[in-house]
């Protein structure tokens, strides 16, 4: 009788652990998550080099300007992390539905056809070879797995060790390391890259001409025609599903902006932009970036400032107010 | 530990056993499951053997079948399915056995074989079946050695869980100090090395043959490092709480011979197959070609046991086939070398069959040689480290060689020093270590 308590309580206490161990952890990352400030609140290039010079503030910036609504307009934006933080007062619109690139095909509105519909597709230079190529939107409703490289982000649980020692008193410590590492052996996060006597830092995977999210990589114009043929067949759906009009805009690599060491920019966007089978306009981030007389990219983040952002949220604001009329 | 030695002494057992379970899932919680199956089946038939005259063998063997049916199920079956496969596409038969799609539990192969430890202590009469299940429980699952050993057995382990955890300074100065070393040497040097070679293993095909010549030799320490300072945070952590691990190494690159290397290398699991499978297959009793034979099914078994892959057995056989000849060598003569000529000797050796064991597949291994062959003072090197780290690189492992010689470490007895020792060594490991999110090698056996 005494082992059958015992071996009855073995078998409790063994479910009690199982149950408490499995809340425990997720319990733990969610604290974990909302807790810990964020990783990329002094730049994505700075978290991976933690090089002393490139702590900057992203969050301490030009204010977006907030705009009137206009009444009628319903804008549909599809994109990535480039378009973080924007809200419905930074677009000329009446209702924004902001879609992030993996989830599109489950959660695109049903079209009210009494409103004047506009999507605007917005992707990084990075993934533009193969995001336009797969034409994954022409089949809404199927399940898209990004690939791998699409999340620089680390998930959950590798993120942990990171997440546990991210916090500002900590940085010292790290930002000696990341400094002496530099000095001793010259090298740092080989996520990143800095060209020679500049003090910008570049996202590896953009400047290294062996991958297809570089600037500097071969493209040929059989990719280019495939890539403009896949943007045609996404527009064509659209506009079936409802769409008044559909624009894309590919925002470029700070390098196809900023060049690296002399290297040669592939053009990309131009040959995609300036295509004579493109059946849809642009909205000419590219230009509109070059010319600028700002610095319109985040020394130590890959992604724009927010310079940068306004002068791409004004033209496409001057584009939503003339489909309008 | 912290809660361990604030809680009161009857709480610190169960306690233990808590932080081991949570420890094992936070891998993946539902393995779990498949160690208390072990545990449940070893802690009955350990008793059956104890209390049966008649069917003693019986119960030893369905524990044997459970552990090992867990070990093939989850390590082996995809290997002899595969290999079944190609047979089968051989002999253009439509039949192929579909390959199962699952994570292998962590450290399997550890945990099993302790377990099965146990039970064949029980039946050789040298163990007593355990009546408390939680201290059986925590010889099976004790964190610090769960995942990657040392391989203990149960007249080792199991009278220390059955004391009384205490808090004793002089055993937290000593664990703290094994943990310094062990994480020295896997972020300092085992990670760092890493950086080297897994670029070039990695891709053998735009390699040369003066890489693979030095990737081989950081590979070897790579390896050592990384194995044996996981053993020495294992030892550490368990010392912490009063518990001594069995000792894993040994410095067995200065070993002068082949078997003296096998005497000092992952000594647990060395130990482990000569208790319970070179002795009961006859060792060295039966003349001079058993005795070799014997050798040679042990090593085979012990690269099977690494990994379900043709290159772990090629490496198991060649440090088989290594010691047949060093044994057959030793008895037709008498002419010895210095030991020095030797010591090196072994080591150049064993890091070439090292190739075996780090390549993926036996074509990777043929082209690492031929790159080997065609060696070259001109080849260019990757440019992953500079001069500096380079030289430091070769720096550290003559300092490991120097310290393991000198047995520096085990003449620090005062407190004071040990304590000092391990903060400067946890300081280095932070400023200089590798924190490159590379798990243990060993994890994955």
């Amino acid at each position: 009788m005494k082992r059958v308590v015992q071996i009855g309580a073995f078998i409790l206490g063994f479910n009690l652990i199982v149950i408490i161990g499995m809340m425990s952890y997720s319990a733990g990352f969610n604290w974990a998550a909302e807790s810990i400030p964020p990783l990329y609140r002094y730049g994505d290039l700075y978290f991976f080099s933690k090089l002393p010079g490139f702590r900057i503030n992203t969050s301490n910036q030009v204010k977006l300007k907030q705009v009137k609504p206009l009444h009628m307009v319903r804008l549909t934006v599809i994109g990535d992390s480039y378009l973080d933080g924007l809200s419905n007062h930074n677009f000329r619109c009446q209702k924004l539905d902001h879609l992030d690139w993996g989830y599109l095909p489950d959660t695109i509105q049903q079209i009210d056809t009494n409103n004047v519909n506009i999507l605007i597709i917005e992707t990084t230079e990075r993934y533009a070879r193969w995001r336009l190529r797969m034409r994954y939107l022409t089949a809404f409703g199927k399940k898209y797995t990004p690939p791998i490289q699409d999340e620089i982000k680390l998930n959950a649980e590798d993120n942990l060790q990171f997440q546990l020692t991210n916090f500002d008193f900590l940085l010292v410590f790290k930002e000696i390391k990341a400094q002496l590492y530099l000095n001793l052996f010259n090298r740092f996060d080989n996520r990143i890259a800095q060209p020679n006597g500049s003090n910008r830092l570049y996202l590896n995977e953009t400047i290294d001409k062996h991958l297809n999210s570089s600037s500097y990589a071969k493209i040929d114009n059989k990719e280019i025609n495939e890539m403009v043929n896949g943007i045609n067949l996404i527009v064509g759906d659209a506009l079936y599903q409802g769409f008044d009009a559909v624009y894309f805009s590919i925002i470029p690599n700070t390098a196809s902006i900023y060049n690296y060491n002399g290297m040669k920019y592939n053009h990309l966007i131009e040959r995609v932009q300036n295509h004579p089978n493109l059946k849809m306009p642009f909205i000419d981030a590219f230009s509109l970036l070059l010319k600028s007389k700002n610095i319109v990219f985040h020394r130590s983040d890959s992604h724009w400032n927010s310079l940068g952002q306004q002068l791409w949220l004004d033209e496409v604001n001057k584009t939503i107010v003339n489909k309008a009329r | 530990m912290l809660v361990l030695f604030s809680i009161p002494k009857a709480l610190r057992k169960p306690w233990v056993f808590i932080a081991s379970c949570y420890f094992y899932m936070v891998f993946k919680p539902i393995y779990l499951l498949i160690l208390f199956a072990i545990i449940g089946i070893d802690f009955i038939a350990a008793k059956k053997i104890e209390h049966s005259i008649s069917n003693k063998k019986k119960w030893l063997v369905l524990s044997l079948v459970a552990n090992l049916g867990i070990l093939f199920f989850y390590k082996y079956f995809n290997f002899f399915s595969d290999n079944l496969n190609v047979v089968f596409d051989l002999f253009q038969t439509k039949n192929q056995i579909p390959a199962l799609d699952f994570i292998l539990p962590i450290g399997l192969s550890f945990h099993t074989f302790q377990a099965m430890s146990y039970t064949i202590e029980v039946y050789r009469g040298k163990q007593k079946a355990e009546n408390n299940l939680l201290d059986y429980c925590i010889y099976v699952l004790y964190f610090p050695q769960l995942v990657a050993g040392p391989i203990e057995r149960p007249q080792h382990l199991l009278p220390q869980i059955k004391k009384t955890i205490f808090f004793n300074s002089d055993f937290i100065s000593k664990g703290l100090l094994l943990i310094g070393v062990g994480l020295f040497k896997k972020v300092v040097i085992a990670d760092r090395l890493a950086l080297f070679v897994d670029p070039v293993f990695n891709d053998l095909s735009h390699s040369n043959g003066l890489s693979v010549l030095i990737a081989v030799v950081f590979f070897s320490f790579e390896i050592y490092c990384d194995f044996s300072g996981y053993s020495d945070i294992a030892i550490g952590a368990s010392k912490m709480m009063g518990i001594d691990l069995m000792q894993n190494f040994n410095s067995p690159y200065l070993s002068s011979s082949f078997s003296m290397f096998w005497s000092r290398w992952h000594i647990s699991l060395s130990s482990w197959f000569k208790e319970y499978l070179y002795k009961p297959l006859g060792g060295n009793r039966n003349g001079e070609l058993m005795r070799y034979k014997n050798i040679l099914i042990v090593f085979l078994l012990s690269g099977f046991w690494h990994g379900a892959r043709w290159n772990f057995i090629i490496w198991g056989a060649l440090h088989g086939f290594l010691l047949v000849i060093e044994n057959s060598i030793n008895k037709r003569t008498s002419i010895r070398f210095p030991k020095l000529i030797n010591i090196l000797l072994v080591f150049c050796i064993t890091s070439f069959v090292w190739i075996f064991f780090r390549v993926n597949t036996i074509t990777e291994a043929v082209l690492a040689i031929q790159l080997l062959y065609s060696i070259s003072w001109q080849d260019s090197l990757p440019k992953v480290f500079n001069h500096f780290e380079f030289i430091l690189s070769f720096f550290l492992i003559a300092l490991l060689i120097l310290v393991e010689k000198k047995q520096y470490l085990s003449q620090i007895s005062n407190r004071t020093v040990q304590l000092s020792t391990a903060l400067l060594l946890f300081v280095t490991c932070y400023f200089f270590g590798e924190f490159n999110l590379k798990q243990f090698i060993y994890f994955q056996f």
